[in-house]
């Protein structure tokens, strides 16, 4: 969907992007880092609205570089900041947005409907954008950003400024476009939570550099490790485990540290440990979980 | 018995049809913006200027005609055609075009800046080229009606009033296409003057105070070389504030011998080529504004 190699830009002495690679396939991909880490640049690069000083974006097959155009006719985008007419309804607003994308005018009228019905400002719609909440303009940026139907839908930052019931709402938004409706969705955020709420992907930066990009729940292949500490001896539990098909590093006689993949295998050792007679004393992930690895990365 | 219809407006997949050229979106651009400045589905306060300037453009034509239809045909025959000659008809509405200009246009395009919503725009398959397009139809028209549609009229009403309606549009056959084009070059002229002032600052006042300033300036410092410096009438070329509208009444006088007769019309003009040259002079460094304040990287 996006593939970026060697993207590279400056502003003056300042680094935005340096030399960044990635390649983006999820279907909701959080982009996350610090404020000045290079995330609104690496979107408008996507968007072919930034040109780059080296390096190239390619988006649903098109070169961000020569074929801007054709990208932003497939996504849709709502941008950080305020951008919205105050003196505009949100109707009439999304309406004309609509046109702008391409579509006819009975068509933008039935659309406009539609989205603002799906980010729910159906009650809303004909009242000027002056008069809402922020909460309900980021809602309106999100409407505007879906009215052509795009693949792919970049929002920069969209939850900034909204208080947490807010915050809470437009997640749950953000989750069911990019899950009940279809679309693809890339996010920015410096807030972790909402990356680990919204998005099955991340991809954090620092420095206008790339410091990780992986999926968010661990992949079957991926082993998690557990440390387990028992109130008696732990070597009838070793055994059964071990029978089991787990993989265990006895470390003393009270402390082990186990291989785990799912959650059944969890529950395995929950049931292997009672079956023994084998008190558990303490059950914990050994090793940085995905939130330490992430905020290392972050910075 | 009344038929109840139930419309599902939840969101799905656009299956229409999303247009390819950019013409949809210049012509959406330019019908949204022209009814913002004109005050559509605004208060009543934001139509009394664009409404009034319109009524005061009308007025000398109306008068005119009124007063023939007052004394009616007896008296009529007796009074020269002409009442209010088409030539001097553009100095006498000078200050509803120059109005317009100052006050209308900064309305198509200083809010877009203020509220940033251009960013929006841009993101969209609209360019910067479209979107300047999009400005300037939303400008020309309007004031393309503030400049033709009382010619129009006064013309109209003369061949009604006239003894011999037809002989009068063979005598004044060569007025049609002079009016019309006489009225092109005004608003064009002003269109894209009050643009590319009103593209230097996203605060309509200092638009409109801008654009003023600048008539004023120009008007003195052409009114100063002229009499001091010695320049003589070609002085008068930069003169702003009548350039346009000299050239339109070269163009209807040039057609029936009226112009420089008429007590309105000014007493000496500049050479008729110097006239075209700055023309389109202004119009160039007009559009060369335009261009530079909304190159891409600008957004």
């Amino acid at each position: 969907m996006i593939e970026v190699r060697g993207a590279s830009k400056r502003y003056g002495a300042v680094a935005a992007l340096a030399d960044v690679s990635i390649s983006i396939e999820a279907p909701a991909t959080g982009l996350l880092g610090q404020n000045g880490a290079g995330k609104s640049t690496l979107m408008k690069a996507i968007l072919g609205l930034v040109p780059l000083d080296a390096g190239t974006v390619r988006v649903l097959g098109h070169d961000a570089a020569t074929e801007g155009d054709q990208i932003r006719r497939r996504i849709g985008y709502a941008p950080e900041h305020e951008c919205l007419p105050p003196e505009l309804t949100a109707a009439d607003l999304v309406r004309h947005l609509a046109e702008l994308r391409g579509l006819s005018r009975p068509d933008a009228i039935r659309r406009a409907s539609e989205v603002l019905f799906a980010v729910g400002l159906e009650e809303e719609r004909s009242r000027v954008i002056g008069s809402f909440s922020l909460g309900m303009r980021q809602r309106v940026k999100l409407a505007q950003a879906l009215v052509h139907a795009p693949e792919l839908i970049i929002l920069d930052e969209p939850t900034n400024g909204l208080d947490p019931t807010q915050r809470s709402e437009m997640l749950d938004v953000i989750r069911r476009v990019s899950h009940d409706l279809g679309v693809r969705v890339l996010i920015s955020s410096h807030i972790l939570a909402d990356i680990r709420r919204t998005c099955d992907a991340v991809v954090v930066l620092r420095g206008g550099a790339v410091t990780l990009a992986r999926a968010l729940e661990a992949s079957a292949d991926e082993e998690d490790v557990l440390r387990v500490e028992t109130v008696a001896e732990i070597a009838p539990l070793v055994a059964l485990l071990d029978a089991a098909g787990l993989a265990c590093q006895p470390i003393d006689d009270h402390t082990v540290r186990i291989g785990i993949r799912t959650s059944a295998d969890l529950e395995r050792i929950r049931d292997s440990a009672a079956d023994c007679g084998v008190g558990l004393r303490r059950l914990h992930q050994d090793g940085p979980s995905i939130e330490d690895e992430l905020l290392a990365a972050i910075g | 018995m009344s038929k109840a219809e139930i419309h599902d407006v939840r969101y799905r997949p656009f299956d229409g049809e999303l247009g390819g050229s950019s013409l949809r979106a210049i012509s959406s651009m330019a019908r949204w913006s022209a009814l913002r400045a004109l005050g559509a589905r605004r208060p009543w306060t934001a139509k009394v200027v664009p409404v009034g300037l319109a009524l005061i453009a009308m007025g000398p034509a109306v008068t005119a005609l009124g007063v023939k239809a007052l004394l009616g045909p007896d008296i009529t025959q007796r009074l020269p055609t002409d009442l209010v000659p088409y030539g001097p008809y553009y100095q006498l509405i000078g200050f509803a075009i120059l109005a317009y200009a100052a006050i209308v246009i900064p309305e198509t395009i200083c809010p877009d800046r203020r509220s940033r919503v251009l960013d929006l725009y841009l993101s969209t398959a609209l360019g910067p080229r479209d979107y300047v397009l999009g400005k300037i139809g939303a400008s020309l028209v309007p004031l393309l009606a503030v400049t033709t549609i009382p010619l129009a009229v006064l013309y109209i009403g003369n061949v009604f009033f006239a003894p011999h309606p037809l002989g009068y549009v063979q005598a004044n056959l060569r007025e049609i296409p002079a009016i019309i084009g006489g009225g092109v070059l005004i608003a064009l002229v002003y269109t894209l003057l009050g643009l590319a002032v009103a593209s230097l600052t996203s605060r309509r006042a200092f638009a409109t105070v801008g654009f003023v300033l600048l008539l004023i300036v120009s008007s003195l410092t052409g009114g100063t070389l002229r009499h001091a410096a010695g320049f003589g009438p070609n002085a008068r070329l930069l003169n702003l504030q009548n350039l346009p509208i000299w050239l339109a009444q070269k163009m209807i006088g040039g057609s029936n011998g009226a112009i420089d007769k008429g007590p309105l019309a000014p007493v000496v003009t500049p050479d008729l080529g110097l006239l075209i040259a700055a023309n389109v002079a202004i119009i160039v460094i007009c559009i060369g504004i335009l261009t530079l304040r909304y190159r891409r990287s600008a957004a």
